[in-house]
């Protein structure tokens, strides 16, 4: 069946309706503030052939690695029905934290698709609280990995023993679990409409609706250009660690190539490909127009390499916790920077970080990122005290916060200043300042507190970010020890400015 | 008793009237957008009775403040520390890939924001409020000379001592200013939604109460007894009541459409229905389930959030108005930009010239040009055409308006979906209300879309959400948060705690019935479910709550302790069933028969039905136009129509 314009739209709005449904069902009900406040979670759906058809918009950096997890459950052939689990960052997984959950949808006794959510859990055990520990050296160290696995009471059973926080766990996967089924149930009804074949046919062109598109648009643009940025230490050692890009987008496809950026770190910045590819993507995905369905078909104009064992393309037990979340920005920023270098008009650098913030005790933990100052375009100034790049987070409510954990916020406010000025000035950051009111432990993984972002086109850099406990600099990166009345205060970077001077 | 609905859109004010001999009076006069209560007077006149003894009014001047941002000069007290709330919202950015994109601006001035030296935690004051804080808070805010106050400090759902001495200081030094306390419109945590919809309220304060004196006054002037004004909840307020409640006014004029298909359905035997009243520029969704339409919180009216209890709306870009355009990947695509009622579609002859849903419709003869759309518009068939054919996909002009139709049918359907199976309610075994001017001509396609095999075409689905008013509900909400788990409830303290609430509902509408509901969530849930409280017993409630959380998320057997977050008590004093089928008043359209094309493009012959105006019990075959002097319908292959004693249309498969 070739779809015509209508038939194409239809199908678009009836595949994102699924993905939209497994959504809701899962923030709905789901037991831990970050997957229920802060929505730290994605769900898509997946054809027979691994091929992303439809997503629910939430987090950049879930979206796009999506993909090798479906890959590397397909390698165990699955059987229709059956559901995985899995977290290994090495084996379709990002960070250990986000465990995933994948369903294989049984529609006439075949394998006809996946249902597949990640969400981030604030503990999977290893060495600290919360399971985003600065400072780690290897995989092992991180946590609970589970390479794609059946997911049976028994394999739940073990999981929950790694973990400080079982009940909150089993509650998010629950509600995980009803996500993954509905997105199999709204597949199977959508196919008992249609018929199984005329709707894999959809699919199928809706991918290549969403291909023509990026080509049409990457066509326009040819451009080969190489950039270098730095990430500021990775918790082990504190020397800037060097990402390189060339990129060339020739008749339609975009060629990233990181030769030439450093090797594994020692700490835990490092990433799996599938985290590098998903950052490429979300440059790509900002060159389109908005009404372009983000499926798989995008991504098949994008080509990523990375020589093995570098850090954006690490290998087992390289620890990577750090890189899902801060490398992947700095990824991000490094394409956008070989973007202008080739003439490109693209934004000036926004925080650059994610500003990942955990709290706990042996039976409680607690996980936030904060946002800062997006980089002004040409034409507009960056937005203030939001998340950029590769998360789209919501916040915790103070009252939700301070309800459920011995924490007490004391400011929660823009950072005024720190945008870079320009043309256009950059977004503003924003201070969190929290007191601890019993003991715990906390860790921070951040970035951009040495090199501000960059301003675009002559614009001033952002402010760096600075991370202060009771008044004393930390290091970007550290894992600490709290007593009661300490105050931990958190100012995150402003975006770049973009082009010189005010204009009239 | 004579009960009359007054609608005010963008383009018609509307008036139904319910006589006490059964008969219905309908009027359609042109909207005053610039004063909307002269379009109310003028529709008034037009219906020419004295002796109305109740007169409902949606109203759009809650709407329109917010979607045009002419609201008062708001400033607001909160905690200080957090007097950047309103502009970090929730840290989310406006959209995932366009990094240029900014929120809407708030509704008060960051300048206009006053820190208040106070905190309440969870368990009460950590830093008291002086009263010398109190003072210098009460000097800072009248030397702003504001025009509205909001008070949003945190911890006031639970603690409101600190909001209320403020309040009580601010209404003190200045006597003619409104003065909003977040504890007193929404007592309920998240200190961002509550801190948005307190400013909100404080913003629509002063347009709306102005605006309710007015009408009051013009409306007592001709003879009205008492006027009730439409909340977004469904029910009605007096203007007393309704100007201390502005922010409850947002979704006022989609809640009359509501209503009057809750009553529409009723008349059928129809209790669970999918509604869709589809207008110029959009298109929105409800849900009607055991006969009673359900509420939740609304996420945001115009870019600004707010977390009042609202009949549930879903609303997308595909109204009459929207435009077709063909975008750079070859898809058709309808919506989101409109041209409204000024220009106009291009079969209006007000200067439109790009394509709309309309010129489609008239295109493929749904419409007939040679009749008037709603008393006022002629269309213009050949302009139609001309506008269909600047779209690069066919030479057969019917073939694009074809097309057009089906990506429309689309964009509502997800609108449709989002309020029903998203919310893991199954639509199959509902009825499909479809209402507005040109919902009905959409009603077979969506149902198939939806898999739904029953379409109720009201016999005036123009003038529904009138008939709404003047048909809804008198109703009060009352809300006190109650957070506690419920294996901690002891004998008796449930119903203790419901009675101050149920007292006041009483008191706000004597001789009602009341209904209590509670929010409940397993502990370390964000979100709740409402279910009905029919006994005082925690374990009755377990159960409902239970079976509600299975139905909607799929999974309802957690090890988690379950917890109360809120108690809700509902007073609403029915209005007696009125016959909505008679009616007078406008002219009458006849039978016939013309050529139509259908949405799949064939050619065929069908009949044309006088909607409203046929004998109970008479069969309609498809395929069929049912023409109303304010709307059209279409009876497609595959479905019969026969005609309900009400007046209404029922669509079935055949």
């Amino acid at each position: 069946m070739r779809l015509d314009a209508v038939g194409l739209e239809v199908m678009a709005h009836a595949f994102a309706s699924i993905a939209e449904e497994m959504g809701l069902v899962l923030v709905h009900s789901a037991l831990s503030p970050n997957i229920r406040e802060r929505r730290d979670a994605s769900a898509a759906l997946f054809d027979a052939d691994g091929e992303m058809i439809a997503q629910a918009a939430h987090i950049p950096v879930h979206l796009g690695a999506l993909a090798d997890a479906v890959a590397a459950v397909r390698n165990l052939e699955p059987h229709p029905g059956e559901l995985f689990l899995l977290n290994d960052p090495y084996a379709g997984g990002s960070h250990l934290p986000d465990l995933t959950l994948i369903g294989a949808i049984d529609i006439e006794g075949r394998v006809a698709g996946y249902s597949v959510v990640r969400a981030h859990h604030s503990d999977i055990g290893g060495m600290t609280a919360g399971s985003m520990p600065a400072g780690a050296r290897e995989l092992y160290q991180e946590g609970l990995v589970i390479p794609p696995t059946r997911l049976t009471p028994d394999l739940e059973r073990l999981l929950l023993a790694n973990v400080r926080t079982p009940a909150m766990r089993r509650g998010d996967l629950a509600a995980q679990r009803a996500a993954v089924e509905r997105g199999a149930s709204g597949l199977r009804s959508l196919a008992r409409r249609h018929g199984w074949a005329a709707l894999s046919d959809a699919a199928r062109e809706l991918l290549d609706y969403a291909e023509r598109r990026t080509k049409a648009v990457l066509r326009k643009m040819p451009v080969t250009a190489t950039a270098t940025d730095y990430l500021e230490g990775d918790g082990v050692i504190d020397d800037d660690l060097e990402i390189r890009v060339s990129i060339a987008i020739e008749d339609g496809v975009f060629h990233a190539d990181f030769t030439g950026t450093r090797d594994a770190a020692p700490g835990n910045v490092n990433c799996p490909i599938a985290v590098t590819r998903s950052a490429v993507l979300f440059v790509v995905r900002t060159l389109l127009p908005d009404d372009v369905p983000m499926n798989g078909g995008v991504p098949r104009a994008i080509e990523v390499t990375a020589p093995p064992g570098c850090l954006v393309n690490a290998r087992a037990p390289s620890a990577v916790a750090a890189g899902n979340v801060e490398t992947s920005q700095r990824i991000a920023d490094t394409v956008f920077r070989a973007l202008a270098a080739g003439g490109c008009v693209v934004p000036a650098q926004g925080q650059g970080t994610m500003n990942n913030v955990t709290f706990g005790g042996s039976s409680w933990t607690y996980y936030e990122t904060i946002g800062g100052g997006q980089g002004a375009s040409r034409g507009a100034n960056g937005p203030s005290g939001v998340h950029v790049g590769m998360s789209n987070t919501l916040n915790t409510p103070i009252e939700v916060l301070e309800m459920e954990h011995p924490l007490r916020v004391r400011t929660y406010a823009l950072r005024s200043g720190s945008g870079g000025a320009g043309t256009w000035d950059g977004g503003e950051g924003v201070v969190r300042e929290f007191e601890a009111l019993a003991p715990m432990e906390t860790t921070l993984l951040t970035e951009r507190r040495r090199h501000g972002p960059a301003g675009g086109a002559g614009g001033l850099d952002g402010k760096a970010g600075a991370n202060l406990l009771n008044g004393q600099r930390l290091a970007s990166k550290t894992t600490l020890r709290l007593v009661a009345g300490d105050i931990l205060r958190l100012e995150t970077p402003g975006g770049g400015g973009w082009g010189k001077g005010h204009e009239s | 008793m004579t009960r009359v609905g007054v609608d005010i859109g963008g383009t018609f004010t509307d008036l139904v009237a319910l006589t006490p001999d059964g008969v219905l009076e309908i009027r359609k006069v042109g909207s005053t957008p610039r004063d909307p209560s002269l379009g109310l007077l003028r529709s008034l006149e037009a219906l020419g009775l004295d002796g109305v003894d109740v007169l409902v009014h949606g109203t759009t001047v809650a709407t329109n403040a917010l979607l045009e941002r002419r609201g008062a000069r708001v400033v607001l007290v909160t905690t200080t520390g957090f007097e950047d709330l309103l502009w970090l919202r929730r840290q989310d950015r406006a959209a995932l890939y366009d990094l240029a994109k900014h929120h809407p601006e708030p509704l008060v001035a960051r300048r206009d924001v006053i820190g208040a030296r106070e905190r309440m935690g969870p368990d009460g004051a950590i830093h008291a409020l002086s009263g010398s804080e109190v003072s210098r808070v009460t000097a800072e805010v009248r030397a702003l000379a504001p025009e509205s106050v909001a008070i949003a400090l945190l911890f006031a759902f639970r603690h409101p001592e600190h909001e209320r001495r403020l309040a009580a200081a601010l209404r003190a030094a200045l006597p003619n200013v409104p003065v909003t306390a977040s504890h007193e419109i929404l007592p309920v945590f998240r200190e961002y939604e509550r801190t948005s919809t307190t400013t909100a309220e404080a913003y629509l304060r002063p347009n709306v109460a102005a605006y309710l004196r007015k009408t009051a006054t013009l409306s007592e002037r001709h003879g009205v007894r008492s006027l009730r004004i439409m909340t977004s909840s469904g029910g009605t307020l007096s203007p007393e009541q309704a100007a201390n409640r502005a922010a409850s006014l947002a979704l006022s004029g989609p809640a009359g459409g509501v209503v009057g298909a809750r009553l529409i359905g009723a008349a059928v035997d129809a209790h669970d229905l999918l509604t869709l009243d589809m207008g110029g520029t959009s298109a929105d969704a409800s849900l009607i389930s055991g006969g009673v339409a359900l509420t939740e919180g609304a996420e945001s009216v115009a870019g600004v959030p707010l977390a009042l209890p609202t009949i549930l709306i879903e609303t997308v870009s595909a109204g009459g108005g929207s435009i077709a355009s063909v975008d750079e990947g070859g898809a058709l695509r309808v919506g989101p930009r409109s041209a409204g009622a000024e220009p106009g579609p291009a079969c209006y002859g007000r200067g439109g010239m790009e394509p709309t849903v309309t010129d489609a419709c008239l295109v493929l003869g749904w419409l007939d040009p040679q009749y008037p759309l709603a008393d006022l518009v002629h269309l213009d068939r050949a302009a139609a055409e001309r506008a269909l054919s600047t779209l690069p996909l066919s030479h057969d002009v019917c073939e694009i308006g074809a097309g057009i139709v089906q990506v429309a049918t689309a964009v509502m359907a997800r609108a449709l979906k989002r309020v029903s199976v998203a919310r893991g309610i199954d639509p199959r075994g509902m009825a499909l209300l479809p209402f507005g001017g040109a919902g009905p001509l959409f009603g077979c396609a969506l149902a198939d879309s939806l898999g739904m095999s029953r379409v109720v075409v009201p016999p005036h689905p123009g003038v529904l959400s009138a008939l709404g008013l003047a048909a809804a509900p008198e109703r009060v909400d009352v809300l006190a948060s109650l957070h506690r788990s419920l294996d901690d409830i002891r004998d008796g303290e449930l119903a203790r705690a419901f009675q101050p609430l149920v007292a006041a509902a009483a008191a706000a509408l004597p001789d009602a019935g009341v209904t209590r509901f509670v929010d409940c969530r397993f502990t370390g849930q964000g979100y709740e479910v409402t279910v009905p409280a029919l006994r005082d017993d925690p374990a009755t409630l377990a159960a409902a709550f239970q079976a509600a959380h299975r139905a909607r998320h799929g999974h309802g057997d957690s090890d988690q302790p379950i917890e109360l977050v809120n108690l809700r008590v509902v007073a609403e004093r029915p209005v007696p069933a009125a016959a909505v089928g008679r009616r007078a008043g406008i002219g009458i359209p006849s039978a016939g028969r013309r050529m139509i094309v259908t949405r799949d493009g064939k050619r065929v012959r069908a009949d044309v039905w006088p909607l409203g105006e046929m004998p109970p019990g008479r069969h309609l075959n498809a395929p069929a136009v049912l023409a109303g002097p304010d709307a059209t319908g279409l009876i497609e292959p595959g479905w019969r129509g026969i005609v309900h004693a009400s007046g209404a249309v029922i669509l079935e498969r055949t």
